[in-house]
C-alpha cells in the first residue's frame, strides 16, 4: 500500500464513523478524486461529499460557517498554496472566534506541493509559513503510524484545524519506523527510536530523511533518540529537549523552504540544555533557486553529521 | 418568543429607542472620547434593522458588519452592556472580548460578526448550509455595504449559496459611500440586481426608510428565501446621516464630511430625535406616518426610559 492509498483508507474508515459528515472541494468527487487522496469516498449514509465552485476564499469562509453553526466539516484541497486565497478567512475569522468553545469541527486536508516541478508560484513547500499567521493547530503527515493517530485523533474533532499529506510521498510506499509513540494527545511530537547518543528531530515532512540519518548512526553503532514533529505550529517542545539534556546532541532536520520555519523554535529553547557546538541545524537555504522547478530535494549528509558530533572516527 | 405587535407606534418606538441610543454614544462615549475603541455610528439605518428584527424566526441566524450597532439594539440588545462592551467592561455585552467591531449577541441570533469587508459573507453562505444539510426551516441573514459587495467574496459567496441551494437573505445597505470614496469616485457601476440573477438568486431594492413597510417587505422577503431554498439579495438604499462640514483654508465654506466612524460632531439631541427633514432620516418618514405630535411623545418617553436604563 502506498501512502496516499493508506492515507485514503483512513479519511475513508473515519467520516463513515464520524455521523453527520460535509466533504466538499474542487474535484473531490470528480475525475482523479485529488490524485486519489479521496478516491472511493462517496455520499452515503450520514457522510455527504460535495464537488464545489472554484472558490477558495469562499469555501474556507464556508467550512468555518459549517463549523460555527455545529456541524461537521472537511475542506478537501488539492494544494496548500490555495489555502493562501483563503488566508483571511482562516486567521482572521478564526480569531474571532476563539472566544467561544467550537461545538462543530472543521478540518482543511490538504496536499503539501513538495514535488518540485510545478513551478514558481507552487513553490511554498511548507506548513510554517501558514501556520505562523493563523496561529492554528497544523499538522504533517509523513508514515503509517502518524497518518493514523492524526487522522483519527483530529480529522472530526472540534474546532478547526489544518492537516497536510506531502505530494512526494503520495505514491511511495507508505513506511514504518522501527517504532513509533505519540509524544502527546494531540501528537503534535511521536518518537520512532530510543538511544542515548543523539537526539534527531525531523520537521515538515523529513522524516524519511530522519530514518535513514538514524540508520547510519546505528550501522556505526551510535544510537539516536528519533522524533518527528508533525506540528507546524509552535507547541512545547519537552520530550525533545528532555532527550537533548540526556543525549547532549541535538540535529535538527527541516525540509520546509519557510524563511519563518516553526523548527526554529525549538533550536531557541534547546539553547538551554545543549551547548552551541552540540547543536546541529539542517535546513534548506531558502533562495531563488527554490523558484526554479527542480527535484526539490532535501538531502542530508549523513556522514557529515557524525564528523560533527565526533561519533565515527573520521578514517 | 411574545408576539411582536407590528402597528405603527411599536415599530416607531423601536426605531427612536435605536435613534435616541446612538445619540447617547455619540454624545457621552465618542464626543467625549470617552472610549478608545472604534464605534460605527448608523443613524440612518434604523428603518432596516427593526425590520430584520421583527422579520426573523426563532434560531434563524444573523451575519453582521463591523457597522452593526443598530442591530444589536435592535435585537435587544441593552443600551448599558453595549456601552459596557465599548469601555471593554466585563459587564459588557460580550464580557468586554469583542468591542464594537466585532460584537454579537449569540442568544439574540447574532452569531458572527465581521470587520473585514466582505468576510462575513462565506461564513453565513456556511451558517445557511449547515442549516440545509439538517433539513431547518431557518433562513440565514448576512449584513453587508455597497463597499463590501466589491469584494470577491460576494459573488463567491452568492455562487455557493445557490450552488448549495441554501435559504438566506444578504442584505447591502448602500449608502454611497466606502470611507471618503463615494461609489462613482472608485468604481464603475455594478448591476446587483442582474449579479443576482446571474447565479439564480432573486433581487430586492428597498428605498425610502419606511420602517413599516421594511417589516412587510422583509416578511414576504424571507418567505421567499425559505420556500425557494435559495438566496435573496436586497440592496437598501440609505444615508448615513451625521455628516458635516469642516472649514479650512483651503475649503473656506466648509468641506464637506461623510460620516463614517467615530462622532458625528453635529448630531444633536433633539425633541423628536429627528436629524433631517428629508426621506433620508427614518425619524422623519415616521413623523410622516403618525404624526408630528405623536412621534414627539414617543420620543420623550424613549428617552426618559434608556436615560433610566443607563444610569
Amino acid at each position: 500500500m502506498n501512502y496516499v492509498e493508506h492515507l485514503n483508507s483512513l479519511v475513508r474508515n473515519r467520516a463513515s464513523a464520524a455521523g453527520p459528515l460535509f466533504i466538499y472541494g474542487q474535484n473531490v468527487c470528480s475525475g482523479s478524486c485529488l490524485g486519489g487522496m479521496m478516491r472511493n469516498i462517496v455520499s452515503s449514509g450520514q457522510l455527504t461529499i460535495r464537488n464545489t465552485p472554484n472558490t477558495e476564499n469562499g469555501l474556507m469562509g464556508l467550512g468555518l460557517g459549517l463549523m460555527l453553526r455545529g456541524a461537521s466539516a472537511i475542506y478537501a484541497m488539492k494544494q496548500h498554496d490555495f489555502m493562501l486565497l483563503g488566508i483571511d478567512q482562516l486567521a482572521n475569522t478564526t480569531y474571532a472566534m476563539r472566544h467561544r468553545p467550537a461545538e462543530g469541527s472543521f478540518t482543511i486536508l490538504t496536499i503539501v506541493v513538495d514535488s518540485g516541478y510545478e513551478g514558481p508560484q507552487s513553490s511554498l513547500n511548507n506548513l510554517s509559513d501558514i501556520a505562523s499567521i493563523i496561529r492554528l493547530p497544523c499538522f504533517t503527515i509523513t508514515n503509517r503510524d502518524d497518518a493514523t493517530a492524526i487522522i483519527d485523533r483530529h480529522l472530526v474533532a472540534p474546532g478547526v484545524r489544518v492537516i497536510a499529506a506531502s505530494q512526494r510521498l503520495f505514491r511511495t510506499p507508505v513506511v514504518a519506523g522501527p517504532s513509533f509513540e505519540a509524544c502527546d494527545g494531540d501528537v503534535s511530537i511521536a518518537r520512532y527510536a530510543s538511544g542515548g547518543d543523539v537526539t534527531v528531530a525531523c520537521f515538515n515532512f523529513s522524516l524519511p530523511q530522519g530514518f535513514d540519518l538514524h540508520g547510519h548512526l546505528q550501522q556505526h553503532g551510535v544510537k539516536s533518540d528519533l522524533f518527528s514533529v508533525n506540528a507546524a505550529h509552535v507547541v512545547g517542545y519537552g520530550p525533545i529537549l528532555a532527550s537533548a539534556k540526556r543525549t547532549g546532541r541535538l540535529v535538527v532536520l527541516d525540509d520546509s523552504k519557510s524563511a519563518n520555519p516553526v523548527s526554529q523554535h525549538l533550536l531557541l529553547a534547546a539553547r538551554s540544555v545543549c551547548k552551541p557546538d552540540r547543536t546541529l541545524y539542517v535546513k534548506r537555504p531558502v533562495n531563488d533557486e527554490l523558484l526554479r522547478p527542480n527535484a526539490d530535494r532535501f538531502e542530508v549528509d549523513t556522514d557529515m553529521v557524525c564528523r560533527h558530533f565526533g561519533l565515527i572516527p573520521v578514517a | 418568543m411574545p408576539a411582536i405587535s407590528n402597528d405603527l407606534n411599536s415599530i416607531a418606538l423601536d426605531v427612536l429607542k435605536l435613534r435616541f441610543a446612538m445619540m447617547l454614544v455619540n454624545e457621552h462615549l465618542k464626543k467625549k472620547g470617552a472610549v478608545r475603541i472604534p464605534v460605527h455610528l448608523a443613524l440612518g439605518h434604523e428603518a432596516i434593522a427593526v425590520a430584520l428584527a421583527r422579520t426573523v424566526k426563532p434560531h434563524d441566524a444573523i451575519i453582521l458588519s463591523h457597522r452593526n450597532l443598530h442591530y444589536n439594539l435592535a435585537f435587544g440588545a441593552p443600551l448599558g452592556a453595549v456601552i459596557n462592551e465599548f469601555y471593554l467592561k466585563t459587564s459588557g455585552l460580550a464580557g468586554g472580548e469583542l468591542g464594537s467591531m466585532n460584537l454579537i449577541n449569540a442568544k439574540a441570533g447574532i452569531i458572527y460578526t465581521s470587520s473585514v469587508l466582505g468576510n462575513n459573507l462565506p461564513v453565513a453562505a456556511g451558517v445557511a448550509l449547515a442549516d440545509r444539510l439538517r433539513s431547518q426551516d431557518t433562513v440565514t441573514t448576512v449584513v453587508t455595504g455597497d463597499g463590501a459587495m466589491e469584494e470577491g467574496a460576494f459573488y463567491e459567496s452568492l455562487l455557493m449559496m445557490s450552488t448549495f441551494r441554501a435559504s438566506a437573505i444578504i442584505i447591502i445597505e448602500n449608502n454611497g459611500w466606502s470611507l471618503a470614496s463615494e461609489i462613482a469616485e472608485r468604481r464603475c457601476p455594478i448591476d446587483v440586481a442582474g449579479m443576482a440573477k446571474s447565479t439564480g438568486a432573486s433581487f430586492h431594492h428597498l428605498t425610502g426608510n419606511s420602517a413599516p413597510g421594511y417589516v412587510e417587505k422583509l416578511q414576504q422577503i424571507r418567505q421567499e428565501a425559505a420556500t425557494n431554498c435559495a438566496p435573496v439579495v436586497v440592496e437598501v438604499g440609505l444615508k448615513t446621516l451625521g455628516d458635516w462640514r469642516m472649514s479650512t483654508p483651503e475649503y473656506p465654506d466648509g468641506k464637506y464630511i461623510n460620516y463614517h466612524a467615530g462622532a458625528a460632531p453635529k448630531v444633536e439631541v433633539s425633541e423628536t430625535l429627528q436629524l433631517a427633514e428629508t426621506a433620508d432620516d427614518p425619524v422623519h418618514v415616521l413623523g410622516g406616518l403618525i404624526g408630528t405630535k405623536t412621534l414627539a411623545e414617543l420620543a420623550s418617553g424613549v428617552r426618559s426610559r434608556l436615560m433610566s436604563e443607563i444610569q
